[in-house]
């Protein structure tokens, strides 16, 4: 079983995305038809979380697995969280920007949930550029390797600090229009259906970051 | 890109990519815009003096002309009248003298009693693939051949 979800990607509950999560939805049909092999997004809205919303119906009219997390503004950077609890959403404050991304590393993964730093070849706002001011980051062992809106030499720098550190890297689109979704997606070895089977899949290793053409030729299932 | 004859909702499917149509605003163009818009020229648009006190590197290309411009490409494909909403995000600045290169994906379909609607995303980048300068979407009415 192999299961393609896109781990980044944001709706117009985001305030810089113009792409409703059916818009996402009906786009991924639209490659399927294609022969690209998509199952799944994660929502990762900036600096939120609504434990309310549901895509449940969305997610089961256009057979595309819907999941939530969100991606936070830290001091290291940006952060995608996957698996929130209500634990964590207690403890640690999603709007702040200043944040500590080691205490929101830490938090996560008390709780259930797990962080991987977003895009972090971005110029600027990447974890490399916090390493390269020597800080270090103990508890990270995975990092975003493919982001579909960054640009190559700044995916480079990821694939860099992988090899240099040994992190295993997953890939998003980082979508904020409807066709941007899936662009990047990562290839997981495991059938995945809910947010605690993604961390448990995450923890697994056994992923890989892929662009979208690459899924064209996989097997379904 | 090539300026339309007549464009119908029955012509463009889900998916769809259009352009991307290549541009370039010169700086007497920019020049042009600042006097009609009522911002005459030297301003930050226009001059590097100007630009630099305000911290960017070189006179840019003004938000509201650049809307225009994303505008007259979709009007140049869809036929004028056809655009009914238009939200772009500009995610850097955009220079004078350079390529921009402005495409369209459609990225929804609708059709109920005000119309034939369209949505297409939008991108304008650099002549290198790259983080795009703005992105967005278009909400444009087409006419049915129904």
């Amino acid at each position: 079983m192999t299961t393609y979800l896109d781990l980044h990607c944001h709706s117009v509950a985001s305030d810089d995305s113009r792409a409703t999560v059916e818009q996402y939805l009906k786009f991924i049909n639209v490659l399927r038809k294609r022969g690209n092999t998509v199952d799944g997004i994660v929502l990762t809205e900036h600096r939120q979380f609504d434990f309310d919303v549901d895509y449940s119906q969305l997610a089961a009219e256009y057979g595309v697995l819907v999941l939530k997390g969100a991606e936070l503004d830290t001091c290291f950077g940006h952060m995608l969280v996957y698996n929130i609890t209500r634990g964590l959403a207690k403890d640690i404050d999603f709007g702040d920007v200043k944040m500590d991304g080691r205490e929101l590393i830490k938090a996560a993964r008390h709780h259930g949930g797990y962080v991987v730093p977003a895009h972090p070849g971005r110029f600027g706002i990447g974890l490399v550029e916090y390493m390269e001011q020597g800080e270090s980051f103990d508890d990270v062992s995975m990092v975003e390797l493919v982001n579909a809106g960054s640009k190559p030499e700044e995916n480079e720098r990821a694939q860099a600090l992988c090899q240099q550190n040994g992190y295993l890297g997953t890939a998003g689109s980082d979508a904020h229009l409807a066709s941007h979704i899936a662009r990047a997606v990562t290839e997981f070895k495991a059938e995945i259906r809910s947010e605690p089977e993604l961390v448990e899949a995450l923890l697994s290793g056994e992923f890989r970051p892929v662009y979208l053409e690459e899924t064209a030729a996989a097997p379904v299932g | 890109m090539t300026q339309s004859a007549r464009l119908y909702f029955e012509d463009v499917e889900l998916g769809d990519e259009i352009g991307p149509a290549i541009v370039t605003v010169a700086d007497d163009q920019v020049v042009d815009f600042c006097s009609l818009w009522g911002n005459p020229a030297p301003n930050r648009f226009t001059d590097q003096e100007q630009a630099e006190k305000v911290g960017l590197s070189e006179p840019i290309v003004p938000g509201i002309m650049s809307m225009a411009l994303v505008s007259r490409v979709l009007t140049d494909w869809a036929g004028a009248g056809t655009v009914e909403d238009l939200d772009l995000v500009f995610r850097g600045t955009i220079p004078h003298n350079q390529p921009l290169h402005v495409g369209f994906q459609i990225s929804d379909t609708d059709q109920d009693e005000s119309g034939n609607h369209i949505q297409c995303d939008i991108t304008m980048t650099g002549p290198v693939p790259d983080r795009p300068y703005i992105i967005g979407t278009a909400r444009l009415n087409l006419p049915s051949r129904g």
